[in-house]
């Protein structure tokens, strides 16, 4: 009766230890895949704003595409991408 | 030792989180970083081949016969293009390049750094169009009749082009006799002469829908009643005949709307005043397929080996494509070895003093006449300010039209401003000098030659 108890224990403790450990791993995965997506989208809107910059040629223009991050982690962080278009 | 075994399973619990975390951010980190480093790839590719394609439209006459000069000067101009990006140039080439010409689009393949020592790879093309559609001018295109086809307008009315050419022919003779002419109607859809038919329900002058002549296009109604007479004796030169003996007004194409426009002259400036137009009728067949559908590049009349080298040459001098095929069509037939009875040499017909003030050195080669063609005609567009005075200086020389303060009076001359209109339909009634829609656009890459 007392082993058994010490091995409910026992798996209690590694509950407490592992459930904050895993929900911390899905935070930071969830937190790493936002910020790709975002640096995606941001490179995808920068090449569609320097495209629409070539419509005035013989004129050298920067754009610059920003965009927030979303997540309890990165808040108020920001991807910014600036693409040079040269005349 | 049973506890410190069970302080080693949690141990290895921890652990092996920890591992899956580093693993997995690592692996997204590197997937984000491949992912970002192809759509920036990708940007480069497409700026450096929209500043390809600008500069091979701005690229030098001489270097442009060149295809492999042309890849050479244009490698140059764009390096810093992808530079700006840490990227570079891996294969710049010029996918319409012929002979003589180097085309009109630009493919390019660029390679930029990415994660792990890799290089990510993108190619793009992208090339000069002229999209007629969006020029404005009088060009249309016949639905619902009997057919289907461009149209060309004439005092307001929609004709095709065979028919509009014949009656620019017609109408500079008759101007020549004092008669003045006007279409007073032309193609009718069936819709449209559902309704006439409704207002006036009797089929001796209305026909029923689908049984119009107008819905082929090929019928006119023409005034004013002052030059029936003229017509009568005079429209069959052309080509017309009067389709009813009750109605001295309507006049039918004979030819049809898929016969050639009305055949070109060969001779070109200068003009003879007072030439009879008409009888330029039937002198020599061209191409039978009518002028291009807006938004088409080149009609179908304009000869292969010639169409590249017609875009690249126009679109250089801020033409429509269509327009600066139009002109050799009439100059010569797209003939290079052309000769006119007053001297004029060539596939664009050049004088040889015209020919020398333009750097032209050999008029009979057609890789040297298009270009300065297209060079003579843009600095008449410039000057002028209008595309059908432009083209009468062409013909009769930029001092008779400052002379006359228009399209001098000759018959001719009028005629040919008039054919050349009609051939290159809407697209010359643009206005001129920076009007022509020319844009650098960018072209899809076929699967198998895509750098990626």
């Amino acid at each position: 009766m007392r082993r058994s108890g010490r091995r409910a224990g026992q798996g209690t403790v590694e509950m407490v230890v592992a459930v904050p450990v895993l929900c911390l791993t899905l935070v930071l995965a969830w937190q790493a895949v936002a910020a790709a997506w975002t640096a995606v989208r941001t490179e995808e809107a920068a090449r569609r704003a320097a495209l629409r910059a070539t419509g005035a040629p013989g004129v050298a223009r920067t754009v610059t595409e920003s965009r927030s991050l979303a997540g309890p982690l990165v808040g108020g962080m920001h991807v910014r991408v600036t693409a040079t278009v040269l005349p | 030792m049973k506890r410190r075994h069970q302080r080693g399973q949690a141990a290895v619990v921890a652990v092996g989180a920890g591992v899956l975390l580093l693993a997995v951010a690592a692996g997204v980190v590197a997937a984000a970083s491949a992912q970002v480093a192809g759509v920036r790839a990708q940007r480069v590719a497409d700026l450096t081949a929209v500043s390809a394609a600008r500069a091979l439209a701005r690229i030098d006459a001489d270097v442009a016969r060149s295809p492999q000069r042309a890849r050479s000067a244009l490698t140059a101009a764009v390096a810093s293009v992808p530079a700006a990006d840490g990227a570079r140039i891996e294969r710049l080439t010029l996918p319409d390049a012929r002979a003589g010409a180097a085309g009109t689009s630009v493919q390019v393949v660029v390679s930029l750094p990415a994660p792990l020592g890799l290089r990510a790879t993108a190619s793009a093309r992208a090339g000069v169009r002229w999209d007629a559609a969006a020029a404005g001018g009088g060009s249309g295109w016949a639905t619902g009749g009997g057919y289907s086809g461009p149209l060309v307008y004439r005092d307001g009315k929609p004709l095709c082009p065979s028919v509009a050419a014949a009656y620019d022919l017609m109408d500079a003779a008759a101007r020549g006799a004092g008669v003045t002419l006007v279409v007073n109607s032309a193609f009718r859809s069936d819709a449209e002469q559902a309704v006439l038919f409704a207002r006036h329900p009797d089929p001796r002058w209305v026909a029923p829908p689908g049984r119009s002549r107008h819905r082929d296009a090929t019928e006119l109604d023409l005034g004013t009643a002052a030059a029936y007479g003229w017509l009568a004796a005079n429209a069959s030169r052309f080509g017309f005949v009067q389709r009813y003996s009750w109605e001295p007004w309507h006049y039918g194409y004979v030819p049809g709307c898929a016969a050639p426009p009305a055949a070109p002259m060969v001779a070109s400036a200068p003009r003879r005043a007072g030439d009879d137009a008409g009888a330029a009728w039937g002198e020599r067949p061209v191409g039978a397929t009518p002028p291009a559908a807006p938004g088409v590049q080149l009609p179908g009349w304009v000869p292969v080996q010639y169409r590249v080298a017609v875009t690249q040459a126009a679109t250089r001098e801020g033409l429509a494509p269509v327009l600066l095929a139009s002109l050799l069509q009439a100059e010569s037939g797209f003939d290079p070895r052309a000769v006119s009875p007053v001297g004029a040499q060539g596939i664009a017909q050049f004088m040889p003093g015209t020919a020398a003030g333009v750097g032209l050195r050999d008029p009979f080669d057609a890789g040297q006449a298009i270009p300065a063609a297209a060079r003579l005609l843009g600095g008449h567009v410039r000057r002028f300010g209008s595309v059908p005075l432009a083209l009468a200086a062409y013909n009769a020389g930029p001092g008779a039209v400052e002379r006359y303060g228009g399209i001098p009076p000759y018959a001719e001359t009028r005629a040919y401003v008039a054919r050349i209109l009609a051939l290159a339909g809407g697209a010359a009634s643009a206005p001129a000098s920076g009007a022509w829609n020319t844009a650098v656009v960018l072209l899809p890459v076929p699967a198998h030659e895509g750098g990626a």
